[in-house]
């Protein structure tokens, strides 16, 4: 409904000041800013209430001032001040009541200093301050592909009013309002005079809004708004897919190049388990990328004792890599050992029966592997043996018949570093969601849900 | 739908749409009533003040799925203002109505007239009306003169005449609108939205 166009200005039926006619064919009451009568515009603006000795908030929208949200022209029609007590706190928030003739109703409401444009939402959702006292969760409506969780409920009184609006509002007349977020949106669901409202709201540019209405100094945001957008981390899911990617890329390349085992050089090398201690010569070749040094004993031996123990018989043998003349290797893993049995009848080869030594290729040339013996067991064939003491020689072996096979393999890959950077971008995926995590818990900390609620 | 000569002042009539009943007459103050074989003055179109308007006559409205070409415009009075409603077809010829009520829109189609609710007694906010398997609650009862008319529309309207008004709304935000008059009714459904929400394909 637009006003009829001839009516612009009234007189006060109580105090005969002039009052311009500015909201539209919805106005419900006119309340004088001169003398608070409540004038009711449907009954020849009889007066139905006065306010007496009402502090006009500070605000700097006053009524009759237009300008443009959301590319709309809009005028301020009507203020409300609310205030809500809650646990000896306070909190006031003053509501403009605006009116577009194409876009109909609106409030613009000051919150810590930001701008908060609310309108009427006509989607079927609801959430009832009951349901709120019922539930065990925070419970949440969807509605146009957003999912709103609750966020408050909160009473407010109003302790000034003067202009026009669309119903009458009274001085100490109180509202309940359940209201749930989103990202960047509020739904307040309020039920008064036996009719339910919901309404949307969401923050505007304060600058851009207080310069259209001709406000010289725009309010200043005391505090972060729980609508207010998370401008810091602007690229994040662009950088949050991004880092997922290349992430599962570089795990996956990494095994990809672990599994490249690469291909013998040369004959491998048969160390018979009574040769040891010895030391083998091995030739690392001048190739291009690293050269492994696989050491594998063999899986399963008989054991040579009268009363084997049901458990495999077993012995390490030692390690050692040095120059061709006895000197240490540096740049290099020089020290390991291997398992030689231990494992069952039919054993298959690797697993604890293998080990590696990984060479740059930058250590090209010939080394000496020396074999010595570590320890055996189990302990109950040590037991049955009478085996204590050091394992120096192979004739206290619990076994006969044993090898120890040395091979060199050369064109293989490593994944190591693209693991490390794999967890790099790991740790930038993380960060990302750390950050949002972090937003998160500074817009919902004015929530009043707690889980005893 | 050809042209025919204004019964009041001689001019070419064209109505834009081959299924108008009511055409206004654009040289004269007429409004035309177009009968099977002939065509007759029905009365005055009204005087239609200049209002900031969403969109106008000729324009395509977009809201949600729905896209209507509007071809008649009326204006609907309850003393301390008005309200718009708009004809118009859909692009497969549905007839459509779109209302704008301060800066709410509502888009409806007509109800079938046996699926009228049942009207015995006098509608009020709160009461309970059944249409088309749905339940509605009454949240609005008025009236309202039609005081001025343009364009092209499917079915007579008569400027001067008053009309009570029903809106009733159900659970999932179904709108179902009743107009009624001495002698006849006319039931409308459909749904609310957004004027933020709604794109307009101006004519060109």
């Amino acid at each position: 409904m637009s006003l009829a166009a001839t009516t612009t200005t009234v007189n006060c039926t109580s105090c005969g000041a002039g009052l311009d006619v500015l909201g539209g064919g919805r106005v419900m009451v006119h309340i004088c800013p001169y003398c608070g009568a409540e004038l009711d515009t449907q009954d020849n603006y009889k007066v139905i209430a006065k306010f007496d000795g009402l502090k006009r908030p500070d605000s700097p929208f006053r009524i009759g001032m237009s300008g443009k949200i959301k590319g709309v022209d809009y005028t301020v029609i009507g203020m409300l001040e609310y205030t809500e007590r809650y646990r000896g706190q306070t909190w006031r928030w003053i509501d403009h009541q605006l009116y577009s003739p194409t876009h109909g109703y609106a409030w613009l409401t000051i919150e810590d200093g930001h701008l908060v444009f609310t309108r009427r939402y006509r989607r079927p959702v609801w959430i009832s301050s009951a349901q709120v006292e019922r539930a065990n969760h925070p419970p949440t409506v969807t509605v146009d592909g957003d999912r709103y969780r609750y966020y408050e409920t909160s009473t407010g009184e109003i302790t000034f009013a003067e202009g026009e609006f669309t119903w009458a509002p009274k001085i100490g007349d109180k509202t309940t309002a359940v209201s749930v977020l989103t990202d960047n949106a509020m739904l307040a669901f309020s039920e008064t005079n036996q009719e339910r409202e919901v309404y949307r709201s969401e923050l505007v540019d304060s600058a851009a809004v207080s310069a259209s209405f001709g406000v010289r100094n725009p309010p200043v945001p005391s505090a972060p708004h729980p609508m207010q957008p998370d401008t810091g981390g602007g690229n994040d899911r662009f950088v949050q897919i991004v880092a997922l990617i290349a992430m599962v890329a570089c795990f996956a390349l990494a095994l990809f190049f672990d599994t490249r085992t690469g291909a013998v050089v040369g004959d491998p090398v048969v160390v018979h388990v009574r040769d040891i201690p010895s030391a083998v010569p091995v030739t690392i070749p001048d190739v291009p990328g690293p050269v492994r040094l696989t050491i594998d004993g063999t899986p399963y031996v008989e054991p040579t004792l009268a009363n084997p123990p049901s458990a495999p018989v077993y012995a390490y043998a030692s390690l050692t890599l040095t120059n061709a003349d006895g000197s240490a290797v540096s740049g290099a893993p020089s020290r390991a050992r291997v398992r030689i049995g231990g494992q069952r009848q039919n054993g298959l080869p690797g697993g604890n029966n293998h080990t590696e030594l990984l060479f740059p290729s930058t250590l090209s040339g010939s080394y000496l592997l020396n074999l010595g013996w570590s320890s055996q067991g189990p302990g109950s064939a040590n037991n049955r043996a009478g085996f204590q003491g050091d394992l120096t020689s192979a004739s206290q072996l619990h076994f006969a018949e044993g090898t120890v096979t040395i091979r060199s393999y050369a064109g293989i890959s490593r994944g190591y570093w693209l693991y490390w950077l794999g967890v790099a971008f790991l740790i930038v995926v993380g960060v990302s969601f750390l950050r949002r995590w972090n937003f998160n818990r500074r817009r919902w900390s004015g929530s009043d849900w707690t889980s005893e609620d | 739908m050809s042209t025919f000569s204004c019964p009041n002042c001689g001019d070419d009539v064209t109505p834009t749409i081959a299924r108008a009943r009511m055409v206004t007459c654009a040289s004269c103050d007429s409004t035309i009533l177009i009968e099977s074989d002939a065509v007759r003055l029905a009365g005055e179109q009204g005087v239609m003040h200049e209002v900031p308007l969403l969109f106008d006559i000729g324009d395509t409205v977009i809201c949600g799925e729905t896209t209507v070409t509007l071809h008649g415009h009326a204006r609907f009075s309850y003393g301390r203002g008005f309200w718009e409603e708009f004809w118009g077809e859909t692009p497969s010829g549905d007839p459509m109505w779109v209302s704008v009520d301060e800066g709410d829109i509502v888009v409806q189609k007509p109800v079938p007239a046996r699926n009228y609710p049942r009207t015995e007694g006098d509608f009020r906010p709160g009461r309970a009306l059944h249409c088309q398997d749905k339940s509605f609650n009454v949240v609005e009862v008025d009236s309202a003169e039609c005081v001025a008319v343009r364009g092209s529309f499917d079915e007579e309207l008569k400027v001067g005449e008053t009309y009570e008004f029903v809106n009733a709304q159900a659970s999932n935000g179904l709108l179902l609108s009743g107009e009624i008059w001495e002698g006849g009714q006319s039931w409308f459904l459909g749904y609310w939205f957004d004027p933020f929400e709604i794109t307009v394909r101006r004519q060109s």
